[in-house]
């Protein structure tokens, strides 16, 4: 990996990646070229990383790309089948809520039950998207506590033997 | 006063006069307990006023296995306390492969001299895997630095300060310890004697007798293993120490740099960190140990341009604990520093936490031995345990925290590296460094620091995720 070339772009100069190289027709900058770019130069470092320089530094930050530009490029075409997917859980829930109990959906607007169950159902369709993402979330769980059992284990034994000799 | 009469083979009978005449018994009710609550109080005069007076009036004795920041600290504690001392060191000038920081509130906190420090490092360089470096320490005040200390010289001020404080310190090797047959009993030590004196090579063996134990030895302690601590996961940590050339040196006067990455290591960092005349080059893992030799490779090219032309003195690697043994105390055993398990997460920290250990340990035998008048019994050490965890816990856990969400994949590592440039970040993270405490941030800079942080981490892995799709 030592004899691989360095990273080069026309467009990346002094450390960032010159906008005015990224305009399209109407002169505006084109942030999906952005976006393709920077990733391309992060994948090519991951596969033959370079030596950090003070003289050559990497200035180029990610937060100067407009936050719409994310939005367009990664949720909008994940939105719409999350909304689909939140409206028709919402209106089920809805629909067994009022067919069980008979509160009507107004009613159950009001209703401190039917809001958490509201708040569950968009929580749930955002964080569990794929099925692999419940596998997920238990391993992060699992790994979140992980480092309080080995904490605790002095102190397991010692509750039932306490004053032991 | 009667220190040197401690004759190393022979502690079995010892005589008990002098202890006596400088017997400074107190009423348990009024001794001096350092910080801990009313609970912790009342806790603490039932143990000694239940635990027997020592028969003959003779004091206390403790061994204290090893000899780093964590045994150092404990046998002054204990010496100073009142409480009959050993120290036993294998190597008294050994230099461990450390990377040798330590908090500024340490310097005070053990009244360490200035000249310990060798280095005051001020800027540290965090850089991500796409090279992005980010200076952190524009905040720190200007007597604000990180010390970098060689533990050669920090571990020999701390044992000569004890052994001005009455401990005795001996050269041998811990070999193993006698559990006491009866209840009140005591430990036998056995160990390796070394002698420099009379040319003998490999030492001879001698044992001991003492009433309790603090296991001082780090990641592969044998007091831990006698007592049956339990195993810990470890990290190794691998450091070369480079001599580089004076115009290079000159760039880490007073900096450090940590490179983090998937190609320095998969879930720590690599580091350069200066030291006396040369600078330290290395790295750590615990889920790819077999792979130590390749992430030094790629620690040493992300640094290159800084140390080309350095001549490699030293090759070090050495274990470093995760978290806590299953057990840290075992009847008058106990565990202290790197033997129990007191490293950070996330940072790798172990020097003060070790140091620390050490003295809340002995303050607890010499505040349950009424100043070594009595004998002291698991309650007393759990006290140590107690009030240890109560106090960095949430220190350890912040860090493992963080350790988890920012060194998983080297998108929320371009994240964290984002998030590091904020002065309000920086900021916080010296100042719990630095001072060892928790200090309740502003909330609206708290969210701002949310809100940022997890546009850094969405921005990351969204760029991470068109690298998936891309082949160059």
């Amino acid at each position: 990996a030592v004899a691989s070339p360095k990273f080069q772009d026309s467009r990346w100069v002094n450390g960032t990646w010159d906008l005015s190289r990224f305009g399209n027709t109407g002169g505006a900058v084109d942030w999906d070229a952005v976006i393709d770019a920077e990733a391309r130069r992060r994948k090519w470092l991951e596969d033959s990383p370079e030596a950090s320089s003070s003289e050559d530094a990497v200035v180029f930050d990610t937060s100067i790309i407009p936050w719409w530009a994310w939005i367009k490029r990664f949720h909008l075409p994940e939105a719409e089948k999350l909304n689909g997917r939140a409206a028709m859980v919402g209106f089920f829930m809805a629909y067994f809520v009022d067919s069980l109990t008979g509160v009507g959906l107004v009613d159950q607007m009001g209703n401190f039950f039917c809001k958490t169950l509201l708040f569950v159902a968009v929580a749930g369709v955002l964080l569990v998207r794929k099925n692999e993402d419940i596998d997920n979330l238990k391993k992060l769980i699992d790994e979140s506590t992980f480092y309080d059992k080995q904490w605790q284990s002095t102190w397991q034994d010692d509750s039932p033997s306490g004053p032991k000799k | 006063a009667s220190r040197g009469a401690l004759a190393a083979a022979t502690m079995t009978s010892l005589s008990s006069s002098a202890a006596a005449a400088r017997a400074t018994f107190l009423p348990s009710s009024c001794r001096a307990r350092p910080a801990g609550g009313r609970r912790s109080q009342l806790l603490v005069t039932r143990a000694a006023a239940s635990s027997p007076k020592l028969p003959g009036g003779r004091k206390l004795r403790v061994a204290v296995v090893g000899g780093g920041p964590a045994g150092g600290a404990a046998a002054e504690a204990l010496a100073k306390g009142g409480v009959e001392t050993v120290l036993i060191e294998r190597k008294m000038d050994n230099c461990k492969p450390c990377g040798g920081a330590i908090p500024l509130c340490m310097v005070s906190e053990f009244d360490l001299p200035l000249d310990l420090v060798d280095r005051r490092v001020t800027k540290m360089k965090m850089i991500s895997p796409s090279n992005v470096a980010v200076d952190i320490g524009r905040t720190l005040a200007p007597h604000e630095y990180i010390g970098m200390v060689r533990r050669e010289v920090l571990d020999d001020f701390l044992r000569t300060r004890a052994q001005k404080a009455g401990a005795e310190v001996l050269n041998g090797l811990f070999l193993r310890y006698e559990a006491p047959k009866e209840r009140n009993g005591t430990y036998t030590v056995h160990y390796n004697h070394y002698d420099s004196s009379n040319g003998k090579v490999g030492g001879e063996k001698r044992s001991f007798e003492v009433d309790a134990i603090v296991g001082a030895d780090g990641a592969n302690s044998r007091v831990a293993k006698d007592m049956g601590a339990g195993d810990y996961e470890y990290a190794i940590a691998f450091q070369e120490r480079v001599k580089i050339p004076d115009d290079k040196m000159r760039y880490y006067e007073e900096r450090a740099e940590m490179y983090v990455g998937d190609d320095v290591s998969p879930d720590f960092y690599g580091w350069v960190f200066p030291k006396c005349d040369h600078v330290a080059v290395g790295t750590g893992t615990v889920t790819h140990k077999a792979d130590i030799k390749k992430f030094q490779a790629a620690t040493r090219l992300r640094a290159k341009d800084k140390i080309e032309g350095g001549k490699i003195i030293r090759v070090e690697a050495h274990p470093i604990p995760e978290h806590p043994r299953p057990k840290r105390v075992s009847g008058r055993v106990t565990l202290v520093g790197d033997a129990a398990g007191y490293v950070t997460k996330c940072s790798g920290e172990g020097i003060y936490f070790a140091a620390k250990s050490g003295r809340m340990c002995a303050e607890a035998i010499v505040a349950g031995s009424a100043n070594g008048t009595r004998l002291v019994d698991e309650s007393d050490l759990r006290k140590y345990l107690a009030e240890f965890d109560r106090l960095y816990w949430p220190t350890y856990k912040v860090l493992d925290i963080l350790q988890k969400v920012f060194y998983r994949s080297n998108a929320a590592r371009e994240a964290f590296v984002e998030m590091c440039a904020d002065d309000y970040v920086q900021r916080m993270t010296f100042d719990s460094y630095l001072y060892k405490r928790v200090v309740p941030g502003n909330p609206i800079e708290d969210i701002k620091l949310a809100v940022n942080t997890i546009g850094s981490l969405v921005r990351a892995t969204a760029l991470r995720r068109e690298m998936g799709k891309l082949t160059l």
